[in-house]
């Protein structure tokens, strides 16, 4: 009986690629979604994680980077900075903003850098130099291709002028492109003279992270220090939790496409061979093999439909970025994985019209012509 | 051939209306990607709208209302009020947190107001009547299961909920506080010690006398002013959606354009698949002297109607997703009424239909005649 | 005489080409007055179907021409075929063919939407060949709900419904028992002889012989003119009697030809046939 259902299958091939297409589709439809909004989430925290000090001192109350607005009085970045644990104390002041190039309104990460700083800049240049000056401005290479602002040319950041000194790469995605400008100038659009956004704290060597955010919560109040790690971890989850009723709303709605075109498929080939059937049935085929038959079927419709949308997803999502730059997408094995999950239980939905045919089917078709 | 075509959908209406529900799901996600997409934006004129200003002047060089950081100086709110026509310029600042509870993280954007621009509708509560009274979105409600008289706790400092409102613009719940509880808010919570950095006054919301001709005060008070630029509730709204649609387009472009593939494989599929087990009909046509033009009429308005089926209940599907999710995640609302999602969809099915009809037609152009001789 | 209502000269039909061509249809040449009831017959894939579709215009022949009613229809394009096919053919199928979703009548008038005054003007006709095939009471019964004899009436009264001078019938009683097979049959009988169409009617079922003004067989793709009397041999082996002209099998010994009833007989006999000859 398998072998039937597994060869009628396959006798209609064009439909059976039709289906598993469909079924692809509203599976990579769900994987698109997971990808956008992963690839956001990991480039929202390209920032944190590039600069990767051993510590990160914020406002107290603050856990955030993404969304979050901190400041804290720059006489405890010398107070930290005198700690003996402590090799090195970068400071930057951060809003996020929207900024203004080329006619294009963006919602950015603007980080203020002492001049001349590298410790907290831009990690990969493309093009043209670090800020060394007051009104100058390094800018995402994939902002300046879509908005088509070059070096030389100036973006606004509320009322300030900027000149695009350099294009630095990896800092760009839809949610937070990151700009580097001065500490002075962000100091002056903010009104913040005196204060400090986040201070990034590297350890001498042989203290670990763990220890000298111990040793900072005791001796300067009011802050909150995390690990690289950890803000890391707060801003993907801060991230990914906002995409998480979406990302579900279009797995259920997905899925329930997917289930009506294993239904439809399956369905269709019952229909198509119910003389067979009545014939399998006449013969004294039980009904367990029969709708088992037919179940059969509507997994490897699915799991086509799934295998054909995994390979789109590993092969072709991760190229999206190429033609579109303002997108990041990251396609992760555990929603992959997950997918599988989603893939059989659309397929046993989907058998389940199909099999009530198969089980209504009168023998006596067979004698039919 | 309407006939035909309409004959041979109601004889197999099981499988008919599978069709016309795979179809429908199509049509659903189209709906709903778009609706998703206007609802951002209708959102983002929304919470302006709401603060029922006639005019909102923010710091000069700052047109957005939602995700700008805009800050007054104290002293602009008598010069605004000194410009004539201007009957009254109620201060407010936007206040952006991170909510954090049972370890769930929200971005929460806390309007602070005075004497205007407080919630416009009340869900539930009597709103706020003191300083520790916060008025929150439904999604803060929902999620974390906040009822009246709960705390919600910002920095340390505890609020007490008062009110529930329905007010979310880019993926973030607002909440209304007044300037009495942002004063206890800097003062006794840890932040204390920083006060001097944060933003004070960020708009301030004119209302202007009955007589009073909005252009010629908003010149004025430009003129008066330079600090500031003034403007209309509907161009800072127009602001908030060019930013959110350079922020949305790509993402939205790109999964309605995947979105629309998969309807075309569908609809091509079903048609496809519903041609090829009506070979033998084709056949028999052919045979019988129907030309090649009949057969095309028989699948397109066979694909067409199964179209018109679908339609409603391609809206009835986002009707209810619409609902669920609106439900589930209030955060988000999903516009899809508005004409031109209604008109855009409408237009996308029925050019759906007919291409995906164009699918099997070399099927049915390569039917065999023949084939009517052959069994059964 | 009259003009034939079909004439075919030199009809030829190869599939394939170089050493796996087959000539399905060979050099046939048939010409039918009105009023005939011309029945082929001949073995399984003889090219029973194939000389019936090129008749049809549903094939194109190798070489050789078609003329039905003074139209020459293997000379017309694709775009003009169709409306021979509608107004001039009536074609009846083994399997029925009838439409699922549409009910007696609606099958019986489908071909008329291609004929002037369309489905309005051919409803008299539907009706008058419902009464005359008893189905007037099935009238608005869809085909899943008819017996074997029903659908092949609503088949023959649809190959009617244009007034065609030709009815072309592949094995119309293939799906019939015999009782309903005679009386589809007597039918077709009647349409020639009542109405004045020519009738081909492919069949190999013997009990239809009687019927029929001209017998034709093919065999090999070739046609020839069958006698009405049978040429009775008697198979050797088994002694059954066997129709010279039917018979597919046949072995040759000693210059005389003997013919078989069944393949075990003609492998028994071919292992020894002197012992069957008497040799």
């Amino acid at each position: 009986m398998f072998l039937w259902a597994w060869k009628s299958l396959f006798s209609q091939r064009s439909t059976l690629l039709g289906s598993s297409l469909g079924i692809a589709g509203a599976f990579i439809l769900v994987l698109f979604f997971d990808a956008v909004f992963r690839g956001e989430s990991e480039q929202i925290v390209a920032y944190p994680e590039h600069m990767n000090p051993d510590v990160w001192v914020m406002q107290a109350g603050v856990g955030n980077m993404h969304m979050a607005s901190s400041y804290i009085w720059d006489w405890k970045m010398d107070v930290i900075a005198a700690m003996p644990e402590v090799e090195r104390v970068t400071p930057i002041l951060y809003f996020a903003n929207i900024v203004e190039a080329r006619g294009s309104k963006l919602f950015a990460f603007v980080v203020g850098l002492p001049s001349g700083e590298h410790r907290a800049g831009p990690w990969e240049m493309s093009a043209g130099r670090r800020i060394t000056g007051k009104g100058e401005a390094v800018i995402p290479a994939v902002l300046s291709r879509i908005t088509g602002i070059g070096i030389g040319d100036t973006m606004r950041i509320t009322d300030h002028d900027f000149r695009v000194v350099g294009l630095s790469r990896g800092t760009y995605s839809s949610a937070n492109p990151v700009i580097f400008v001065t500490l002075d100038d962000l100091a002056d659009i903010l009104s913040a003279e005196g204060t400090y956004s986040y201070l990034l704290v590297d350890a001498k060597e042989g203290v670990s992270p763990k220890q000298l955010a111990e040793g900072i919560r005791r001796t300067v109040e009011k802050v909150n220090v995390l690990t690289t790690e950890e803000l890391v971890a707060n801003d993907f989850g801060l991230a990914m939790q906002m995409g998480v009723e979406i990302i579900f709303m279009m797995t259920m709605i997905c899925s329930a496409l997917a289930a009506l075109i294993v239904g439809f498929s399956a369905y269709s080939l019952v229909a198509r061979k119910q003389r067979e059937l009545a014939i399998v049935k006449a013969l004294g085929g039980r009904r367990g093999a029969l709708v088992g038959s037919v179940v059969l079927q509507a997994v490897i419709v699915a799991l086509l439909g799934y295998l054909l949308a995994v390979v789109f997803a590993l092969l072709v999502i991760p190229q999206v970025p190429l033609l579109v730059p303002q997108l990041s997408l990251v396609v992760s094995i555990g929603d992959i994985l997950q997918m599988g999950v989603v893939a059989l239980l659309v397929a046993v939905i989907g058998a389940v019209i199909p099999a009530s045919l198969v089980l209504r089917l009168d023998p006596a078709l067979a004698y039919q012509v | 051939m309407f006939w035909l075509a309409w004959k041979q959908l109601k004889l197999d209406r099981i499988r008919t209306a599978m069709t016309a529900f795979a179809v429908a799901a199509v049509i659903a996600v189209i709906l709903v990607l778009d609706g998703f997409e206007q609802g951002q934006y209708r959102q983002l004129e929304r919470v302006i709208q709401n603060r029922q200003a006639d005019l909102i002047v923010t710091q000069a060089g700052v047109q957005d209302f939602v995700a700008a950081r805009s800050s007054l100086p104290q002293l602009t709110r008598e010069a605004v009020e000194s410009v004539a026509g201007v009957v009254n310029a109620h201060p407010m600042t936007a206040l952006p947190v991170i909510y954090k509870k049972n370890g769930k993280l929200t971005p929460v954007y806390v309007l602070v107001y005075d004497t205007l621009g407080g919630p416009a509708s009340l869900l539930d509560g009597p709103g706020i009547r003191q300083g520790r009274d916060i008025v929150i979105d439904q999604t803060l409600a929902l999620k974390y299961e906040l009822n009246m008289g709960d705390e919600f706790e910002v920095s340390d400092f505890s609020f007490r909920v008062a009110g529930i409102t329905d007010e979310a613009a880019f993926f973030m719940p607002f909440a209304f506080i007044s300037y009495d509880g942002m004063i206890d808010l800097f003062l006794e919570s840890e932040i204390a010690p920083d006060l001097s950095t944060f933003p004070l006054l960020s708009f301030l919301l004119v209302e202007l006398s009955p007589q009073a001709d909005r252009m010629t005060v908003r010149q004025h008070i430009e003129q008066r002013v330079p600090e500031v630029d003034v403007f209309t509730p509907a161009e800072l709204a127009a602001h908030d959606v060019d930013m959110a649609r350079t922020f949305y387009r790509p993402i939205m472009g790109l999964l309605s354009s995947v979105a629309w593939v998969i309807g075309l494989l569908v609809v091509g599929l079903i048609l496809y698949a519903d041609v090829r087990a009506r070979l033998r009909s084709f056949a028999v046509m052919k045979a019988l002297g129907f030309e090649h033009r009949h057969l095309v009429t028989v699948v397109v308005a066979q694909s067409l109607l199964l179209m018109l089926l679908a339609l409603p209940l391609g809206a009835l599907l986002a009707w209810l997703l619409k609902d669920q999710v609106e439900n589930v995640a209030p955060v988000y609302l999903i516009s899809i009424y508005e004409p031109l999602v209604v008109t855009r969809t409408l237009v996308a099915s029925l050019v759906l239909a007919v291409v995906g009809a164009l699918v099997p037609l070399r099927s049915v152009r390569r039917t065999d005649p023949m084939i009517a001789f052959q069994g059964a | 005489m009259n003009e034939p209502v079909l004439r075919a000269s030199h009809l030829t039909r190869i599939y394939g080409s170089g050493r796996t061509a087959v000539r399905a249809v060979d050099d046939v040449s048939l010409t039918i007055p009105p009023g005939e009831l011309v029945i082929v017959m001949g073995p399984s894939g003889s090219g029973k179907t194939t000389l019936l579709s090129m008749l049809g215009g549903l094939l194109r022949p190798t070489s050789g021409e078609v003329v039905i009613n003074g139209t020459v229809i293997t000379e017309l394009d694709e775009d003009r075929l169709p409306v021979v096919r509608a107004l001039e053919i009536g074609f009846i199928f083994q399997a029925f063919n009838l439409l699922d979703a549409l009910t007696v009548e609606e099958n019986i008038l489908f071909p008329a939407r291609l004929r002037e005054g369309g489905v309005a003007a051919a409803r008299p006709r539907a009706k008058e060949l419902m009464s005359r095939l008893g189905l007037a009471h099935r009238r608005c019964a869809l085909p899943r709900t008819l017996s074997g004899g029903e659908k092949q009436r609503v088949a023959i009264a649809r190959a009617l419904i244009n007034e065609p001078k030709l009815i072309l019938a592949d094995e119309p009683t293939g799906n019939l028992d015999s009782r309903t097979g005679q009386e589809v049959l007597m039918i077709l009988h009647d349409i020639a002889r009542d109405e004045g169409r020519a009738v081909v009617l492919v069949t190999h079922d013997p009990r239809v012989e009687d019927m029929a003004d001209r017998i034709l067989w093919l065999e090999d793709g070739h046609l020839r003119d069958r006698n009405e009397v049978h040429h009775w041999a008697r198979d050797p082996v088994c002694g059954m009697k066997v129709d010279e002209w039917t018979a597919t099998l046949i072995s040759e010994h000693e210059g005389q030809r003997y013919f078989f009833c069944s393949p075990r007989c003609k492998a028994r006999f071919d292992a020894a046939p002197g012992e069957w000859t008497g040799g």
